[in-house]
């Protein structure tokens, strides 16, 4: 078999994806291709993306056409270098199809690998993909999020570091409880759940909430923290979209909830009918409301930001970037202004307040040149 | 969350709100089984084992086996229900509503009407409907358009598991008479339920698919059937979106005008009998509303308005199948 033929594959985004629709291809067959460019457009349950080019070369088959669902890990493209002979190509898929096991078919694999672990009195739900790597990354999501807002980062990023990602209380498959919500008591659990895993350093990237957490995390815990990368953070001014916070958490229909979750998005076509649905489901569950309102309170305080970390952050010695969507509606990214020159700080064109989903290959790019320096 | 079957649904649904309110109580025929006999305790579960496991639970005080009386059972329960206990009554066959429908036409449904609003009826009332079990023209039908047609109560057809726990804890909750209706087809199919407690909310409808062509309209166990035809319509090039109804009393208007108004083309599909049926009401709603935004005749998928056969091949011709839907919608995509 002619080495230099590459299968370009269904991408796997979050725990739950088994399959995709490829909606649209930008390239055809013959149509040269580099890494990092825009490949085709995928549609899975919970979401509609771009992936991106993963190799340099050429197309020389496309195997799934536009319409087409394919597994997670199928084989939907033949990229190459040279123009090879049909009889190649073909060779190439054939060899590829044979040793192709389908994760929907191996029943192991529908189990997840939500892991819990009490902290606090409290369940945390976390996932954790642990490898021989040196550096150890965690996520923490936003208000109202779960783990899953990670789906285009955790994966990815795990091939180079041991990457961590939890549910905090009342979100995802945490326990719907908060005892203490102030950002010192989130960050004292994020300090606790490193030292169950037996987590020496951590490089935390942590968005809006999250965000604010894991400044405080690090301010608190300047042994453990190694780096921060912060997605449209709270606490560095006053201004926030207090109405969202409430609405989001009074949504009772389809209808009402789309249309908060619309603010999040500078492209709403990324939203899909199940990813409302999954966010309904969540509010539907007792004490979640409630659990959310309390959370509420510890980020607003009559329509303002009740947290100022500007002279936290800054006091940092710390590699810590911030990426903020210029089109954030949640928190406008001129917020960004108040922070140090040392600070990395990335303001993201069309965008909005969830880079992570919006423009993962910047974030990635972003969490790794943190890292790494 | 995990994957449950429909009976698991609701016997979790019965088993954590009986946890979480003592008020609530089981009333029905062999809810348990063997009551006041030296025989086997908890031997049934009702007819078909929905509510088995709960009386090691909650003991006979709260899970009440009745005699054979529909009668006493919805005159017990609606008292019990206005004096401040949630009951779930089992209705076992809703085709039995001809014995009771007295207590739950003109007494329950307008207790809080009669009163001026000072007396409330947190009653629900689960029962088994729909064919395809071989049981012949008395433990087959529907009936559910009977009950959407009386003011005061409300009327709940869930369709999968997870709806069948989230409606089923809202009944509870809900302070209104309800009646909970449970397709036999469905008890055995499974689906992701969180195992956290629930709730969904009544008169939200559900899009189980989206699509541009056209439009299903669906309620209880056809909803699958619409689910699977949409599937084969997408392999053969047409986009189809499925409206899952949830509830009929409230009905979810809004939600039923904008999936008409999405494609133009619609295909109601309703296992009750024909005449005065809930395709005939939605098929009126539409004209009425949306008459503009349709670009072909309302078709409706029903069977014919006959009594249910107990022939095995006659029932299958007679329920709505995915063959019968399918070539409704061919005739006018």
């Amino acid at each position: 078999m002619s080495s230099n033929l590459k299968p370009i594959t269904m991408p796997k985004w979050g725990l739950s994806m088994k399959e995709g629709t490829i909606l649209k291809w930008f390239k055809s067959n013959g149509e040269n291709i580099s890494k990092g460019e825009i490949l085709l457009e995928i549609e899975t349950e919970k979401v509609v993306n771009e992936m991106e080019s993963p190799e340099d070369g050429k197309i020389l088959k496309i195997c799934t056409n536009e319409g087409d669902a394919a597994p997670v890990g199928s084989l939907i493209a033949v990229c190459g270098i040279n123009d090879n002979s049909e009889k190649e190509i073909d060779e190439f898929i054939n060899e590829f199809n044979l040793n192709f096991v389908s994760d929907a078919k191996t029943q192991e694999n529908d189990q997840d690998n939500n892991e819990k672990i009490t902290i606090s009195d409290i369940e945390i739900n976390f996932v954790k993909n642990v490898n021989t790597n040196i550096h150890n990354l965690l996520f923490i999501h936003g208000f109202g999020g779960d783990l899953n807002n990670w789906m285009f980062n955790e994966n990815e990023l795990s091939k180079n570091y041991n990457t961590y990602a939890l549910d905090l209380p009342g979100h995802g498959l945490s326990e719907k409880i908060i005892h203490k919500p102030s950002l010192e008591d989130i960050s004292y659990l994020i300090n606790k759940f490193c030292e169950k895993n037996n987590l020496d350093t951590i490089n935390i990237v942590g968005h809006s909430f999250g965000a604010g957490i894991a400044i405080k995390t690090a301010f608190l815990n300047k042994e453990l923290v190694k780096t921060l990368t912060l997605i449209s953070p709270i606490g560095l001014g006053k201004e926030i979209d207090s109405n969202y916070l409430s609405n989001f958490i009074n949504s009772d229909s389809r209808k009402d909830l789309k249309k908060e979750i619309e603010k999040l998005y500078f492209n709403t076509d990324i939203i899909t009918r199940d990813m409302v649905n999954e966010v309904l489901k969540y509010l539907r569950i007792d004490n979640v409301k409630e659990t959310l309102e309390i959370i509420k309170n510890e980020i607003i305080n009559q329509e303002e930001q009740k947290n100022n970390l500007i002279e936290e952050i800054n006091s940092l010695n710390i590699p810590i970037s911030v990426i903020w969507g210029e089109d954030d509606k949640i928190i406008p990214s001129n917020q960004s202004k108040v922070l140090v020159e040392n600070i990395n700080t990335v303001i993201e064109k069309e965008c909005g307040h969830m880079a992570h989903i919006e423009k993962p290959s910047t974030v990635n790019e972003v969490i790794t040149s943190t890292i790494i320096g | 969350m995990s994957l449950k079957t429909y009976r698991e649904a609701i016997n979790e649904a019965l088993l954590q709100e009986m946890q979480k309110d003592e008020n609530v109580v089981i009333i029905g025929e062999d809810v348990a089984g063997g009551a006041g006999t030296n025989g086997e305790q908890d031997a049934w579960g009702g007819v078909l084992g929905v509510t088995k496991g709960l009386l090691k639970h909650f003991g006979r005080e709260r899970i009440i086996d009745t005699p054979i009386t529909e009668t006493a059972i919805m005159g017990m329960a609606s008292g019990a229900a206005l004096t401040g206990l949630r009951p779930v009554a089992e209705l076992m066959f809703v085709d039995f509503m001809g014995v009771c429908f007295d207590q739950i036409l003109n007494q329950t449904a307008k207790f809080r009407y009669m009163f001026g609003g000072k007396a409330v009826t947190p009653l629900t009332i689960r029962t088994m409907y729909g064919g395809g079990l071989r049981a012949a023209s008395q433990h087959s039908q529907c009936l559910y358009p009977m009950f959407t047609h009386v003011p005061g109560i409300k009327v709940v057809l869930p369709s999968n598991p997870y709806d069948a726990k989230g409606l089923l804890i809202q009944s509870i909750r809900d302070n209104d008479p309800v009646i909970f209706m449970e397709h036999k087809n469905l008890y055995d199919t499974s689906g992701e339920v969180p195992d956290e407690s629930y709730s969904i909310p009544f008169g939200e409808a559900n899009f189980t698919r989206e699509g541009k062509d056209i439009t299903f309209i669906a309620m209880g166990q056809t909803v699958e059937i619409c689910n699977k035809v949409a599937d084969t319509l997408k392999k053969e090039g047409n986009s189809a979106t499925v409206l899952d109804l949830r509830t009929l009393s409230p009905l979810d208007e809004d939600s039923i005008l904008e999936a008409a108004e999405e494609t133009g083309k619609i295909v109601i599909v309703d296992e009750s009998y024909p005449r005065c049926n809930i395709a005939t009401d939605i098929s009126a709603l539409i004209c009425q509303k949306s008459f503009d935004s349709l670009k072909a005749g309302i078709k409706m998928v029903s069977p014919p308005h006959t009594p249910v056969p107990f022939s095995p091949p006659l029932e299958d011709l007679y329920l709505p199948s995915e063959e019968k839907v399918m070539s409704t919608a061919k005739e006018i995509l």
